[in-house]
């Protein structure tokens, strides 16, 4: 499924709030990397969060 | 084939549609036997159509449908009688003329409007292109029609493989720069009109030539199509003649002079007698000879005035006009009338000029605009005329040829400044500007004006008053707008905003 720049932008936000907030990570990540966006932004590209969104029909 | 019509009651239409075939008296005698019947109810339009097949002559009989008791003189033998949407008047003809005024037994032709049936764009498409369409559909890929069409011209010595990678790379562009559902657009509209729009200038443009013509351009102009004026500051026609006229001179200086609204004011001056009750209509010669108007005219537009009796002068031309209730009100009144009243031509037109184009071809501007009465003259070619008046295009033609004016209009406004603004921003004020059905402003009396959430129009504009209003009427608030959504501290449906998440599970 393609997404959209926003529909992105929302799931990575999401998650990166879930890891900011002391979630565990999915995959492994480099010890370098700190930023909960990075990690998120690379746990999207390996698709492994487990969020999607809804389509609601109005 | 000619037809002929008149005027019946309704009553008595319906009656006979229940009878036919049926026989059916009128007074008229007829010399040619019709094969068609138009009735008309009100005089205007034409409701029923009668096929006819035979004439007689009248004799006293029973079972037959009378018109009226006396005077009645043919039978038309009626086969069968329908109740039609209704027909105009000007859609008949009479030889070449189109039918100005009803009378009751006339004979005159149906005009039916040429009809072709446009092929669908995809077949009138050329091969060439439609071969680059095909390719790219192999490869699941939808081109558009302008990208092929670029891609076909240049075609020619490019590789099979390369021309594929091209068709790849076209796709990859057009997605990447579609626009995502949820794209604040009217935002990006806005903006994008908005910031060329303060570089215009005030510049107004003149027709070359002796006599000047101004039309309202650049800001002004632009103000007034969005604030959708119900008259624009200077209303002009474009007016296109017949293709077979369109070059020969004479003919388009009599459409010309045909246009030009000419009222008594114009060519004579009105002197009111209040001792004698009486108006005086003392025609300028020089005037007269200028907008080429004969006394004739004037006196045949002075017989379709009601409430006068016309006395001819003791001089010359002069006219003695006399209103026929004696009082100083209805003087003054008639005076009033006698000012306005038109010789010749159309209502609103106030000025017409020919011009040649570089072809040799003659266009007619005019100042003023009365499109619908314009429309309806014989030598003018009806589909390519146009007026600035959006309005009236769209109360003329109809919703989506307004639509069509928004749009040409202010493309054509900014064009002339030298601004280049993406065609899809002004579709889209068009669009809004019209998809209720009428025209309406960009404003407090149109889109912003009138949203249907109370909280947007509350933070638009007279706060108060507006939620006093839905306080007192009941209204109910979707929340499905921006404004309202910020006041409540929701986020907006829009971008990001009008995504929901939903946990997927690890499935992994």
């Amino acid at each position: 499924m393609t997404l959209t720049k926003f529909e992105k932008a929302r799931i990575i936000g999401a998650r990166a709030l879930q890891i900011s907030m002391g979630a565990p990570v999915i995959i492994d990540v480099p010890s370098v990397m700190v930023d909960p966006v990075d990690i998120a932004i690379l746990e999207f590209d390996n698709n492994v969060i487990p969020i999607t969104i809804r389509k609601v029909a109005k | 084939m000619s037809a002929i019509l008149w005027k019946d009651t309704k009553k008595n239409m319906r009656d006979l549609i229940k009878h036919t075939p049926a026989y059916y008296a009128v007074e008229a005698e007829l010399s040619e036997v019709p094969k068609e019947g138009y009735v008309t109810t009100d005089q205007k339009y034409f409701t029923y159509y009668l096929k006819i097949s035979a004439v007689e002559e009248y004799k006293q009989q029973e079972s037959i449908f009378l018109k009226r008791k006396t005077g009645l003189k043919s039978v038309l033998k009626i086969e069968s009688a329908r109740e039609v949407d209704p027909i105009s008047l000007g859609e008949f003809k009479k030889g070449s003329k189109r039918v100005k005024e009803f009378e009751d037994f006339m004979t005159a032709d149906r005009v039916q409007a040429k009809m072709e049936e446009k092929s669908a764009y995809a077949e009138a498409l050329a091969p060439e292109v439609k071969k680059v369409m095909e390719d790219a559909r192999g490869l699941g890929y939808e081109l558009p029609v302008s990208v092929a069409t670029e891609l076909a011209s240049k075609r020619d010595g490019i590789k099979k493989s390369v021309y594929d990678k091209v068709l790849g790379e076209i796709d990859r562009d057009i997605q990447v720069k579609s626009i995502d559902p949820y794209e604040a657009v009217g935002i990006i509209a806005a903006q994008s009109i908005g910031e060329p729009g303060t570089q215009m200038t005030m510049r107004t443009f003149h027709f070359a030539g002796v006599r000047e013509m101004n039309v309202t351009l650049g800001l002004p102009r632009l103000i007034e199509i969005v604030d959708a004026r119900r008259i624009p500051s200077t209303p002009s026609m474009t007016v296109y003649l017949n293709r077979d006229i369109e070059d020969d001179e004479e003919a388009v200086l009599k459409v010309v002079k045909e246009l030009e609204n000419t009222t008594i004011i114009d060519v004579a001056d009105i002197i009111t007698d209040v001792a004698e009750m009486v108006l005086t209509i003392k025609p300028d010669q020089a005037r007269m000879k200028e907008r080429l108007v004969l006394p004739s005219d004037l006196a045949q537009a002075l017989e379709k005035m009601k409430g006068i009796t016309v006395i001819k002068g003791e001089t010359e031309d002069n006219v003695i006009v006399k209103p026929q209730q004696e009082s100083f009100k209805k003087l003054y009144q008639v005076q009033e009338q006698l000012k306005e009243l038109t010789i010749k031509g159309i209502t609103g037109i106030k000025r017409a000029i020919a011009r040649k184009q570089n072809d040799g071809k003659w266009i007619i501007y005019t100042q003023g605009s009365n499109l619908k009465d314009v429309l309806q003259l014989d030598e003018i070619d009806s589909t390519r005329t146009y007026t600035n008046d959006i309005i009236e295009i769209a109360n003329v033609l109809g919703i989506e040829a307004g639509r069509n004016a928004i749009f040409r209009e202010s493309a054509n406004t900014l064009a002339e400044q030298g601004l280049i603004v993406d065609q899809r921003h002004l579709m889209l004020v068009s669009d809004m500007m019209t998809f209720s059905g009428t025209v309406r402003a960009v404003g407090r009396q149109g889109i912003s004006g009138r949203k249907s959430s109370v909280l947007a129009r509350a933070a638009f504009e007279i706060t108060t008053k507006h939620l006093l209003r839905a306080g007192l009427l009941g209204e109910i608030d979707p929340l499905t707008g921006v404004a309202e959504n910020i006041i409540v501290g929701q986020p907006i449906t829009l971008g990001t905003g009008a995504i929901n998440l939903v946990y997927k599970g690890n499935n992994k």
